[in-house]
């Protein structure tokens, strides 16, 4: 089959602790043939953009609120297995705001639940997306990434190399 | 008897950075009308302080994501005024450019995902978009042309790297900006559905007599230079800005609040450069401005919005205009060199001039930095407002009072992250 065009999109900021964890998995599948990874820290409306012609979606970004740290979560956002298509069930809509609670809370830029939204509604979403939010434990200023996290960063790079393994992609 | 309420607003939406709106109505009088501005301090001025006279437009880009070259542009020309040195030809050609990217990208975000939804009664862009998913669609392509052109001249589109004293590090290719010019083609179609969309929005009744305050050039509508010009007939070069402008310390803010010494507030932005400048402005232009009813002057604040998407077009034009006539300079940047001295600059920023002074020693050390931005010379100016939406609004309940009065803030876009630029954080509850 053909290659699907895949893109792995990491959320967050690296000067922030574990918010870095985001572009610390997409840096980890930077390079795999068949896929491009970019990062992002601020404005979530540039995803519109950054996954327009993407078949096959992962967002890799940094939680709070919703378990231990270094725990794993993944979010199908749309895809034939997406509960509810862009409305995931209740478990994983809670996550989806956990995981954006970070950026929503400032008025900079669209968080990531508002670009969602609007690339619903504009009919802009991959045809695949799928979110990986990673519990941080540390969110402060010029801290390196916690030990735990760094693992799990580790983990959801591995997870995603299978999933795109099983599309045929990688 | 005298009823007395109090609406406030703890965190506005729809404009950059964290502000609150309060207001004090007491029976048929507003008796406090006030934007807090409770963003901390960015410390920035501090910051460049023993950095390199090159390093500031790389350190003041960080200032704003929205509006980064403003930042830089003011740096540069401040600098290179300071070192006695003048960037003429295709380098100030590509500036201009540049500055024509960050106008779209600023004014259409303003357009679609923060101002339109007052005007038609969404919460916010996303519910716009069900109805009017044409139109949010336009919104965002045009920033995206924005970028862009960021992206092309500056390295990247938030933050540009490709911006130093002396003019650039890389010059763009011919087939870069070819690729732009297809873009802004369409752009300038949507820029113009856009204004035509935005023509037809219910606009309040509501006039006042601003001093507008922006550049005027002798032959351009401004963006990099000019002299510093009022409606009520000041007319000085950027290095007079002291002697006319003064920045106050009020309690409610963490932003410094500009006045005109001898007058008081003042507005800056699209109204005050349109209002100025409207003779600069191509025959195009000026014809559709008539056409949606702008005319050569226009007072309401609500009517900004199409006041921003002319702009827009007229970026359009003018980033074609300069893409056709561009020849590639011998070398991306001039040689400079430090010497000691004093730099001012005032651009206009997508929210109105940006005046930046710096003082560097021989070897080009920065010894002092002080940078005034668009909104915190706004901020008089919008309580002002506020003042008077509110007494003309006095009979709507609160809820609609309190949408009225934000929708008025968001007039004039305040960047507020950009104006929190003071140490003294005090707030008053």
């Amino acid at each position: 089959m053909a290659a699907e065009a895949c893109l792995v999109i990491g959320l967050g900021n690296a000067a922030r602790a574990d918010d870095g964890v985001g572009p610390l998995v997409a840096s980890l599948l930077a390079g795999l043939a068949g896929v491009r990874s970019l990062c992002r820290d601020a404005d979530a409306l540039a995803l519109l953009d950054d996954w327009a012609g993407s078949d096959l979606v992962f967002i890799v970004d940094a939680a709070a609120g919703a378990g231990p740290p270094g725990s794993i979560h993944r979010v199908q956002l749309s895809g034939p297995h997406a509960p509810g298509s862009m409305h995931p069930a209740s478990t994983g809509h809670a996550r989806v705001a956990a995981v954006a609670a970070a950026t929503a809370s400032s008025t900079h830029g669209l968080g990531l639940p508002q670009a969602l939204a609007l690339a619903h509604t504009l009919d802009r979403l991959p045809r695949r997306l799928i979110l990986y939010a990673i519990e941080g434990a540390s969110f402060d200023y010029g801290a390196p990434l916690s030990t735990v996290v760094r693992a799990a960063a580790q983990r959801t790079a591995e997870r995603i190399r299978r999933e795109l393994r099983a599309v045929g992609v990688h | 008897m005298a009823t007395s309420r109090t609406i406030r607003v703890d965190a506005i939406a729809r404009v950059e950075g964290e502000g609150a709106l309060e207001l004090q109505i007491d029976g048929e009088r507003v008796t406090l009308a006030r934007l807090s501005i409770f963003e901390p301090p960015r410390l920035f001025e501090a910051l460049l302080r023993g950095r390199d006279y090159c390093e500031a437009p790389d350190i003041t880009a960080r200032i704003c994501g929205i509006c980064p070259i403003a930042y830089q542009m003011g740096a540069v020309h401040a600098m290179e005024r300071a070192i006695g040195l003048q960037v003429d030809g295709q380098l100030r050609a590509l500036r201009r450019l540049i500055y024509c990217g960050e106008w779209i990208e600023s004014h259409a975000l303003h357009i679609v995902m923060l101002h339109a939804p007052d005007f038609l009664g969404y919460a916010d862009a996303m519910q716009m978009a069900r109805d009017h998913g044409e139109m949010v669609r336009a919104g965002l392509s045009l920033k995206r042309v924005g970028n862009e052109i960021m992206r092309v001249l500056g390295g990247r589109e938030i933050h540009p790297i490709n911006v130093r004293v002396g003019g650039f590090y890389r010059l763009p290719d011919r087939s870069e900006l070819t690729a732009l010019a297809l873009q802004l083609e369409q752009a300038r179609r949507q820029a113009q559905r856009l204004l035509e969309w935005a023509a037809g929005f219910p606009f309040p009744d509501f006039e006042r007599d601003y001093e507008f305050v922006a550049l005027r050039h002798p032959a351009e509508y401004p963006l990099n230079e000019g002299r510093i010009v009022s409606s009520a007939g000041l007319d000085i070069d950027v290095t007079q800005f002291d002697s006319e402008f003064e920045e106050r310390q009020v309690a409610h803010s963490s932003a410094l609040q500009a006045v005109l010494r001898r007058r008081g507030s003042y507005l800056v932005g699209p109204l005050a450069r349109y209002n100025l400048n409207f003779d600069r402005l191509p025959a195009d232009v000026q014809g559709l401005a008539r056409e949606v009813g702008v005319g050569s002057g226009c007072r309401n604040p609500y009517r900004s919005i199409l006041v921003r998407a002319l702009e827009i077009v007229y970026a359009c034009g003018e980033a074609l205009r300069l893409i056709a006539a561009y020849q590639p300079p011998d070398a991306p940047a001039v040689p400079v060199g430090p010497r000691a001295g004093t730099g001012h600059a005032c651009t206009e920023a997508p929210r109105g001039i940006c005046h930046h002074r710096y003082e560097i020693d021989a070897d080009g050390t920065i010894l002092s930095a002080r940078i005034v931005p668009p909104t915190s010379q706004n901020q008089l100016t919008i309580e002002e407002d506020l003042r008077e939406v509110a007494a003309r609004a006095l009979t709507l309940p609160d809820e609609r009072l309190r949408e009225r009065c934000e929708q008025a803030i968001r007039n004039h876009d305040p960047c507020i992250s950009c104006a929190a630029h003071f140490l003294r954080l005090t707030v008053r509850h």
